[in-house]
């Protein structure tokens, strides 16, 4: 059998690469129905339109902040509410949950609390995520659990997943690169339009975090892959060997136990 | 190895899956316990992960990563965001380029899980990429 290498016959290299294909069971994740909340196409686009807006003036702010003009720049009231990006998105909402934690009847142990800065952490109630234009899965994967943790009774915290290829829109609005994350608070000067769109908007469905969790079934999947071929052809040898071991080592103990 | 990689070989043949899950009631075992380690909180929640990854071992299970990385492995604690741990994007490159983004996840133990996703956005993992079907 002549293989890609050019080797020919039962070679150390030729048996290597002999391997058959197997499916191999791999234990599923049970949680995969965490969700996004559904919004409408609609409803998106509105609130796509307005983020722009609100974008716009964030950005002509900052581009004349740094001129000497303050008398005449007007402040969108926005700019010390809002955040922008992973980082300062996150922890505000960390700072959120660890209000909450009697409401979650949560126990942090004895452990050090997770260290947050109070000065970027600030009071946003909307998150809104471009999650088809993050790569990967895994920057966006801890939003719904950590919106539904962070809100409560008298103030819910809601989470939109922006149409794809929002990112570009949002870029260019705000006129820095890659914004793709962003964190608002409820009340501002221009809130009125943003809020109503938003009591359409549902909370985000975590069904282990409920006080009563269902039991989900069973899922197992199954992988592709391949094993080498076991070759039995010492196999008798082998045991000869094993019983003759065996049966010296029984002699020799039998020798100890005499003497 | 190229063969190791299923995805690159185009010459795969579709095999047939098992009627029976093998090993099923460990798997359905530890399946139990890593919903009850995420719906418990505490010394409890810690006490059913480890008992898990236990269980996991000694019968020879394999187990998703999804589920994997959920987990501190040094204290065994079910990790939920804001609570238990909390996600981060560093990049300590001087340029701050974004090939060196690395997300961490610290849990409240001081363990750190990194991701240096910015090498490669488009990263799947190996079971990601070979998955065959499902046996419920």
């Amino acid at each position: 059998m002549a293989t890609k290498n050019g080797r020919i016959g039962s070679s150390v290299a030729n048996i290597e690469q002999q391997r058959r294909q197997v499916l191999k069971p791999l234990l599923d994740n049970p949680f995969t129905q965490t969700s996004w909340p559904e919004v409408g196409q609609d409803t998106l686009k509105g609130i796509t339109d307005i983020l722009i807006q609100i974008l716009q003036s964030v950005s002509k702010y900052n581009r004349l902040k740094g001129k000497n003009l303050q008398a005449t720049i007007h402040k969108p009231s926005v700019v010390d509410k809002m955040t922008i990006g992973f980082n300062s998105t996150t922890k505000s909402l960390e700072y959120k949950v660890q209000k909450r934690k009697k409401e979650w009847k949560l126990s942090f142990d004895n452990c050090k609390k997770i260290n947050l800065n109070k000065k970027t952490v600030k009071d946003i109630s909307y998150v809104f995520v471009c999650k088809d234009d993050i790569k990967p899965d895994i920057l966006t994967q801890h939003f719904p659990s950590l919106c539904l943790m962070a809100s409560g009774t008298d103030d819910e915290i809601k989470l939109v997943a922006l149409p794809k290829g929002s990112v570009a829109q949002l870029s260019e609005a705000l006129n820095a690169p890659n914004t793709t994350i962003l964190g608002f608070p409820r009340e501002f000067d221009e809130s009125h339009l943003l809020n109503r769109l938003m009591e359409n908007v549902e909370q985000p469905k975590v069904p282990w975090l409920s006080t009563m969790p269902k039991y989900e079934p069973l899922s197992v999947s199954f992988l592709q892959t391949t094993q080498p071929i076991s070759r039995k052809v010492n196999q008798k040898d082998n045991n000869n060997d094993r019983k003759r071991e065996n049966d010296q080592s029984g002699v020799r103990n039998q020798k100890k136990i005499k003497t | 190895m190229a063969n190791n990689d299923p995805s690159s070989s185009k010459q795969l043949k579709k095999l047939k899956l098992p009627r029976q899950t093998p090993k099923r009631d460990q798997y359905a075992r530890i399946s139990y316990l890593y919903q009850a380690s995420a719906s418990s909180n505490g010394i409890l929640s810690r006490m059913y992960s480890r008992q898990m990854d236990l269980v996991a071992k000694k019968t020879v299970l394999k187990v998703s990563p999804t589920i994997k990385r959920t987990i501190c492995k040094t204290c065994n604690r079910h990790l939920k965001p804001g609570v238990t741990y909390s996600p981060e994007i560093v990049n300590e490159s001087k340029k701050t380029d974004a090939k060196n983004d690395i997300l961490q996840l610290q849990c409240i133990c001081g363990q750190i899980k990194r991701f240096p996703y910015g090498k490669d956005p488009n990263y799947k993992t190996y079971h990601e990429r070979s998955l065959m079907g499902w046996n419920h």
